[in-house]
């Protein structure tokens, strides 16, 4: 398994929002978008659910909230400390977050072992090769997808409300989760397939190139209903002549993810292009 | 350079994440003394508002756009209806890259009929006084973004747009107007 991951503030700024962890002991994934609209700190409570977070199992409510209690108190005291004009924002608004995980649970290779010494190996129908068990769990419009090469399946948690909605947050001052809202999946994967995280400026992008592709007129026009930004961006896509396919929108992402001055450059063009939104740019890919 | 009037210190509630409730003593600024007296010279603070927008945005060009919310009882004291139009038409068409300025009005009349919110077409301004029609032209269509919440609080949905204009609506039911499309982290439940 390989696998690549960057990072960047938006043009202009020194500190991106967004935030990444590869728990590489524990094949884990995660990326959350901290919330710059919603109260303070969303740098740092992103970093704190990425680091925090390391497996499907940890993302329940009840440890979210634990995590939540314990960021609370810290900046609670802190502020106490050193009253100012944020601490009000951060006692009403708190600090936000998306948060979306692709857990592999187990090393592969030890799994692969595992399975030829137990005589019990999961094959593929399409092509014999191993199947991986992969969970998915996202909150929020930070994007994971999978990518299913044999079959060119591509699995997602984002949808048409990603499009209209203001984003399920995770703000530390809010004692719950909207569980009804926790997207979970739990499915196989086989050498060849990619995983991608994002947050939602790249996710967003990725998600209308998945529905063209997959000719989803529904979605599309949904989204031109709109009338919002999307919109556009749904009818500048619609006339545009080389649109990518997801592979090939995924392979030119890989190709430009050889330095940040590279990545910044090609997230720049996009932006130029307006195909994706002047944001923080977080991408992270895993190739089986 | 102080250029505040005056300081005063509030308590504000807020809760925790385990549920308890938070007090902060809070120092509040006045920056102006409110007061009812004199005119309503309306087309001036159009055009001040516009002077101002015009700075702001070529500050921040790629921002959400701006919202006036102009709270007032309609009778304009400097200008006519059509001047009142020309401003308010060329306050709203101050634009970021998101869109255009919205222009809410907050029309305050003697009626005591049931508040008008959001009306789509003049036909649905049902009561108000002389003034409530002139408030209509004046005030921005809605885009479409904010249909959802409006729905929710109209129980009323509609196909078309929203007009940003609230007639008597009581001061509590103002708080959640505002709030509308504006609040990131409450999202419409029914998606």
């Amino acid at each position: 398994m390989k696998y690549y991951a960057v990072s960047i503030p938006k043009f202009g700024e020194n500190q991106s929002e967004d935030s990444y962890c590869i728990h590489a002991e524990k094949n884990c994934f995660v990326v959350a978008d901290g919330a710059g609209g919603v109260g303070i700190f969303a740098k740092e409570w992103a970093d704190t659910l990425t680091r925090a977070i390391s497996s499907v199992e940890q993302a329940n409510p009840e440890y979210i909230k634990a995590l939540k209690i314990k960021f609370y108190n810290e900046r609670e005291q802190f502020l106490d400390l050193n009253l100012d004009y944020f601490a009000d924002k951060f006692f009403q608004e708190g600090s936000a977050s998306t948060l979306v995980l692709a857990d592999f649970g187990v090393d592969l290779w030890e799994m692969e072992y595992h399975f030829y010494a137990q005589g019990q190996s999961i094959l593929s129908e399409h092509n014999q090769q191993f199947l991986y068990p992969l969970k998915l769990w996202a909150y929020g419009d930070s994007g994971i997808f999978v990518y299913q090469k044999a079959t060119n399946n591509i699995e997602t948690n984002l949808g048409i409300q990603h499009f209209v909605n203001a984003p399920y947050l995770i703000n530390c001052i809010e004692p719950e989760l909207n569980v009804a809202k926790i997207y979970t999946k739990a499915l196989y994967v086989s050498k060849g397939d990619i995983v991608i995280l994002a947050s939602d400026a790249i996710a967003l992008y990725l998600r209308l190139i998945m529905a063209f592709e997959q000719k989803d007129e529904e979605m599309l026009q949904k989204i031109i209903h709109q009338g919002s930004a999307f919109s556009e961006r749904v009818w500048l896509m619609k006339n545009m002549q080389n649109l990518p396919t997801f592979y090939q929108a995924i392979q030119s992402f890989l190709q430009n993810m050889t330095s940040d001055e590279q990545f910044s450059s090609y997230c720049q063009f996009l932006q130029t292009q307006n195909l994706i939104d002047y944001d923080d740019y977080t991408l992270l890919v895993i190739i089986i | 350079m102080q250029c505040y009037i005056g300081t005063e210190t509030i308590t504000v509630d807020s809760i925790r994440p385990d549920g308890s409730v938070r007090q902060t003593q809070k120092k509040i600024y006045q920056w102006v003394r409110p007061c009812a007296s004199q005119l309503t010279p309306m087309n001036a603070a159009f055009l001040l508002a516009h002077d101002l927008l015009v700075q702001w945005i070529d500050k921040y060009p790629q921002s959400y756009p701006p919202t006036v919310i102009h709270i007032t009882d309609g009778a304009a004291t400097d200008s006519t209806e059509k001047q009142l139009l020309q401003s308010s038409q060329k306050l709203r068409s101050l634009a970021t890259e998101d869109g255009e300025t919205i222009l809410f009005n907050i029309h305050i009349t003697n009626s005591t009929e049931n508040p008008i919110y959001f009306p789509c077409k003049k036909e649905d301004l049902t009561h108000g006084d002389q003034y409530t029609h002139l408030m209509f032209d004046l005030s921005s269509d809605l885009p479409p973004i904010y249909n959802t919440g409006i729905a929710q609080f109209t129980q009323k949905d509609i196909k078309g747009s929203y007009t940003a204009l609230v007639v008597n609506a009581p001061m509590s039911q103002l708080i959640s107007l505002l709030n509308i499309g504006t609040n990131t982290n409450q999202p419409d439940k029914n998606l």
